[in-house]
């Protein structure tokens, strides 16, 4: 079996491929990046991903990085684990659309929400307005697909819930209101409920708990 | 292929690295240009075929594929000899080009809207959004001229449809004011794209699709 190791940060997107290794049940070392103290950007760090990012997975001392590239490459190892539900086929073809649309669509437009200071040299509340009307339709239309259906691809669970709540955390921690959204609301508890969520959060609070000593 | 393949796409939109690779793969399809600034995208005929009027829309035998890097994908699965990406021997290999496809467009794309339309980022003031904007897409296109010193291609010496998608994001930043003159190897692996047939012949299918647009609304 091959060896991995995961670069991640507690509460950062790292969090959903944390669920997926989880999930499949790897066995991998993980090891934090200090974002806030700026590591990602220290020789030691850029020596393993060049473009000093989190998430980051080594194979084998290989690099994989990008978070769906590595949800990917996790679900063709162990194809029969239920990451995704589908192999082959168009299906596959729209799972990986959705995997681009939570990667670029959801995720930047959250970052402007939480952190806009990543989008603009200046005041940070046009940005943050700006998020939230971008977020607005989507996330409606979202809330009404879940009122209507348990997750995201209907009937079963898979990694695209974990990617979709931690998007909604992102969203609710820079101030954006989700109460009123039931389908929302009970989606992010279903899926804080499953048993990848959990042990990503105890495999976090591990490492954390790790770097304290 | 015996897919009946219909692309919807806007002028200089990121749907000239979707018009190029079908052309790289010598696929059979129709095309349809949307007029942006009319609103094309948002009016009842498109929504019907993709309700989050987003392109690249394309429709394989009636049914929609979106997002650009996985009709990308998906276009190499069909067309595995084409060449739209190297061949790899492994799926550690395999993972990395698709990483590339996820740093194009939840990296480069973003970053470069920032430069060229930065008022999708903001409600206030433009100025700070394009700054920061020019301050990301400097460090993706450093990274970029780096990777080009000692090769002429994003994956060495062949050409792949990853160098059409940096091409467009480049070009895109400049459309918005970022100035790249100051990155040489950049300058001379644009040309080499600027000269590829594929893309060639997108910009010449983009310029008709523009055309029959205009005569409509003439």
């Amino acid at each position: 079996m091959a060896e991995l190791r995961l670069y991640h940060q507690p509460g950062g997107c790292s969090r959903v491929t944390l669920a997926a290794l989880e999930h499949v049940g790897a066995a991998y070392e993980d090891r934090l990046v200090d974002l806030a103290s700026g590591e990602q950007h220290s020789a030691e760090f850029l020596a393993i991903n060049p473009r000093g990012k989190i998430p980051a997975l080594v194979v084998d001392g290989e690099l994989i990085a990008e978070n769906a590239a590595i949800l990917l490459w996790i679900h063709h190892r162990w194809p029969d684990a239920g990451l995704l539900p589908a192999s082959s086929g168009l299906d596959a073809t729209r799972q990986l659309a959705d995997l681009f649309w939570l990667s670029s669509f959801w995720h930047p437009t959250v970052r402007a929400i939480r952190m806009p200071i990543r989008w603009t040299t200046g005041a940070p509340e046009p940005v943050q307005e700006r998020g939230s009307l971008l977020l607005a339709e989507p996330l409606a239309r979202m809330d009404r697909l879940l009122c209507g259906q348990t997750w995201w691809f209907g009937e079963s669970w898979s990694i695209c819930d974990v990617y979709f709540c931690w998007i909604c955390g992102i969203a609710e921690g820079g101030g954006y209101p989700l109460e009123g959204m039931k389908g929302i609301v009970l989606h992010r508890q279903r899926t804080m409920a499953h048993p990848a969520f959990r042990q990503a959060i105890l495999r976090e609070q591990a490492a954390l708990a790790r770097g304290q000593e | 292929m015996t897919h009946h393949l219909k692309l919807f796409h806007a002028y200089t939109a990121c749907t000239r690295v979707t018009l190029t690779a079908l052309e790289h793969v010598g696929a059979v399809y129709d095309d349809e240009l949307l007029d942006m600034a009319r609103g094309e995208h948002r009016a009842p005929e498109f929504l019907a075929v993709n309700s989050q009027g987003k392109v690249p829309s394309l429709l394989v035998d009636g049914a929609l594929l979106t997002e650009n890097g996985a009709i990308l994908r998906w276009l190499d699965s069909e067309y595995p000899k084409a060449g739209l990406f190297p061949r790899t021997v492994s799926d550690i290999e395999y993972a990395r080009q698709t990483g590339d496809l996820f740093w194009l467009s939840s990296g480069w794309h973003p970053y470069a809207r920032a430069v060229k339309v930065p008022s999708l980022w903001t409600t206030g003031d433009i100025a700070p959004v394009r700054e920061r904007g020019t301050q990301l897409v400097t460090g993706v296109v450093r990274q970029l001229e780096q990777r080009l010193a000692g090769q002429d291609w994003w994956y060495g010496s062949d050409w792949s449809i990853i160098d059409t998608y940096l091409w467009w994001a480049c070009v895109n930043a400049e459309i918005g004011g970022f100035d790249l003159s100051a990155f040489g190897g950049i300058a001379d692996w644009r040309a080499r794209n600027e000269a590829h047939p594929s893309l060639v012949r997108a910009l010449a299918r983009e310029q008709a699709a523009l055309q029959r647009k205009r005569s409509e609304y003439a």
